[in-house]
């Protein structure tokens, strides 16, 4: 199987001089495809950061990074703003939609700036709308929209545009569990029946039986990295 | 304009005001252009108007560009008719003339050859035909003249005829009276008929030459020196004082208008920061954004400032009558467009704004 995701010697520092903190240290990770994969650690571990490089948001202080076999590392701003709009969907850990569209339009402006057909467009964002139980929420703004609707939304979103490789942090944070559990459902299916790959931070252990691996992070480094088996 | 579209839709109130702060300063700017060119009308129409005709004027040295203080005497006048063909003489002279009621009337007398182009159009009434007739511009019928009117000429002390009205022939904010070769030289204080017959010229009109003319003709003449028709424009009374002050103000309409909007537009996209690095997180590239914020500036700007003409025009067309108010068609698209390059200037700083906003810094670290 290929890789969709390989991270290699991975670190990352912030900061200069003395106040120089090491948040990420020689991390070495590879996500193949039709792979789910959970990544969980104490707060401040650097997984929000390890997501960040890995959605090319955040340059790494050392290290490679390849997605889907192309090396991140060598791409221009602009290559590397076009490589997330069309291979990386990207669920931060607050849903960050754009308050003056409204649920439809999320959804619509990422497949414009795709460049979909506005008829493809318009069908994939009514069945990710439908998909996440959202279809009677189309024509709301983010501010009229509960938490988990936002979340969801998001979710969407980051769907839109049938990404290879989907990174979401704690997406399920705002959700009650039955509809967390759910939603993750969903996403596994569809990264399964798609041959995609996904990489989700979470602190929901109940999460951990639909994920393909579980990784644990702590202070930087991967702690231990354990197969779950998972009954299809 | 999905983006752009969207959000002055969601954003009414706020979008609303900028509109309302550009149809305010073009309205202004606009306005303030309307009597500038009014005024200068009013002052100049008769001097603009030659310009249509010919080009320069040969003027006294001393008389600072005064047409009224100039003269040009005979020997100046043989040098031009040596170098150009086609020269015409004028005379200037301000004066009063009196009615039946000995009520007075600021007037500039004019002398040009009524053969001449520079001669202007009757628009009622009739040509001079006798030596005491004039053509009087139509603006002394608010003195209460009418065609056929007699009135007292203060230089000669004689009645004089108003024969016909002509228009838009104005001098120092005074009607205009063409006055006949003989009645001329009555006023100049020469006998007509007898042998001193020469015509007196407050200076010499002359069309398009060649700049080797030009400056053969300031070598060889005696007291006069060629100036075009448009610098002459400055030497009549109070034209440079009116214009200078209205245009300055014209200027600092636009540079405020520069400064206070782009201080808009940057705080717009400042308090929007954090959206446009989601944007850019989710793959939308700078030039699209970019291209968001223009069509919007654009938008803004181009029905504001259309609000604005209209509101002049509107505004204008209730002044009083005597109000001198000119805003001819291609002054306004000039000084529209102006401001719609201003308004796009003042959102460049934005622009660099957004294009060094960092996807992911503008989301809050990871957190918020
Ligand atoms: N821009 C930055 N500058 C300096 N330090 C940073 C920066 N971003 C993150 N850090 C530090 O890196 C460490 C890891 O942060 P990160 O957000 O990756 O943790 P996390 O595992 O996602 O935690 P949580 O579970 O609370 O979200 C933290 O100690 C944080 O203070
Ligand atoms: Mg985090």
């Amino acid at each position: 199987m290929t890789a969709k995701l390989v991270m290699e010697n991975i670190g990352m520092k912030f900061g200069e001089g003395s106040g120089k903190t090491t948040v990420l240290d020689d991390v070495n990770l590879s996500i193949d495809t039709g792979e789910f994969v959970a990544i969980t650690g104490p707060s401040g571990s650097g997984k929000s950061t390890l997501l960040s490089i890995a959605g090319a948001l955040l340059t790494p202080t050392r290290g490679r990074l390849l997605l889907n076999g192309e090396n991140v590392s060598t791409l221009s701003p602009k290559e590397s703003t076009a490589m997330r709009l069309h291979n990386i969907g990207f669920i931060f850990q607050s849903a960050h939609l754009i308050p003056y569209l409204r649920v439809e339009d999320q959804l619509l402006y990422i497949g414009k700036i795709a460049k979909l057909p506005k008829q493809q467009a318009k069908k994939r964002a009514h069945e990710r709308l439908a998909m996440l139980g959202l279809t009677h929420r189309k024509r709301h703004y983010p501010a009229n929209l509960s938490g988990g609707e936002r979340q969801r939304v998001a979710i969407a979103r980051a769907w839109m545009n049938d990404p290879e490789l989907l990174l979401a942090d704690e997406p399920t944070a705002s959700l009650d569990a039955s509809r967390g559990q759910e939603v993750v459902e969903t996403l596994a299916k569809q990264v399964k029946e798609q041959q995609k790959a996904a990489v989700m931070v979470t602190h929901d252990t109940r999460l951990f039986d639909l994920c393909d691996r579980v990784i644990t992070l702590s202070d930087g480094k991967i702690e231990q990295s354990m197969k779950e088996m998972v009954s299809t | 304009m999905f983006l752009a579209l969207r959000e002055l839709a969601y954003s009414k109130l706020r979008y609303i005001m900028v509109g309302l702060i550009i149809f305010l300063l073009s309205f202004l700017v606009l306005f303030v252009s309307g009597l500038a060119q009014g005024l200068a009308n009013d002052n100049a129409a008769a001097i603009q108007n030659m310009e249509n005709e010919a080009e320069y004027f040969v003027i006294d040295e001393e008389a600072e560009l005064q047409l009224t203080r100039s003269l040009i005497d005979d020997e100046d006048q043989q040098i031009v008719n040596n170098h150009v063909d086609d020269t015409q003489i004028l005379g200037v002279h301000q004066g009063t003339i009196q009615d039946e009621e000995e009520s007075i009337t600021d007037i500039t007398k004019f002398f040009v050859d009524p053969d001449s182009n520079l001669y202007p159009e009757v628009t009622e009434g009739e040509l001079p035909s006798e030596g005491h007739e004039v053509l009087a511009n139509e603006s002394i019928q608010e003195d209460g003249y009418a065609v056929g009117d007699e009135f007292l000429e203060d230089t000669t002390e004689e009645i004089f005829t108003i024969s016909g009205f002509t228009s838009n022939q104005t001098y120092s904010h005074t009607p205009v009276l063409y006055v006949t070769e003989e009645g001329w030289q009555e006023m100049s204080g020469s006998d007509p008929g007898s042998d001193d017959d020469e015509l007196l010229a407050s200076a010499l009109v002359l069309p398009e030459i060649s700049e080797e003319t030009v400056n053969d003709l300031n070598n060889e003449l005696g007291d006069g020196e060629v100036v075009t028709i448009q610098e002459s424009l400055s030497g009549i009374p109070g034209y440079s004082e009116e214009q200078g002050s209205l245009w300055m103000m014209i200027v600092f309409l636009f540079i405020i208008s520069a400064f206070v909007l782009a201080a808009f537009f940057y705080v717009i996209t400042i308090q929007k920061l954090t959206q446009f690095g989601i944007l850019k997180a989710i793959g939308a590239n700078v030039s699209e954004l970019a291209r968001a914020i223009l069509v919007q500036v654009v938008i803004i700007s181009v029905t504001s400032v259309a609000v604005g003409i209209g509101a002049t025009y509107l505004v204008a067309a209730l002044l009083p009558v005597g109000m001198p108010f000119m805003l001819p068609v291609t002054m306004v698209a000039l000084l529209a467009g102006l401001f719609i390059v201003v308004a796009i200037l003042g959102s460049l700083l934005s622009l660099y704004k957004v294009k060094k906003v960092d996807a992911l810094e503008a989301i809050g670290g990871m957190e918020a």
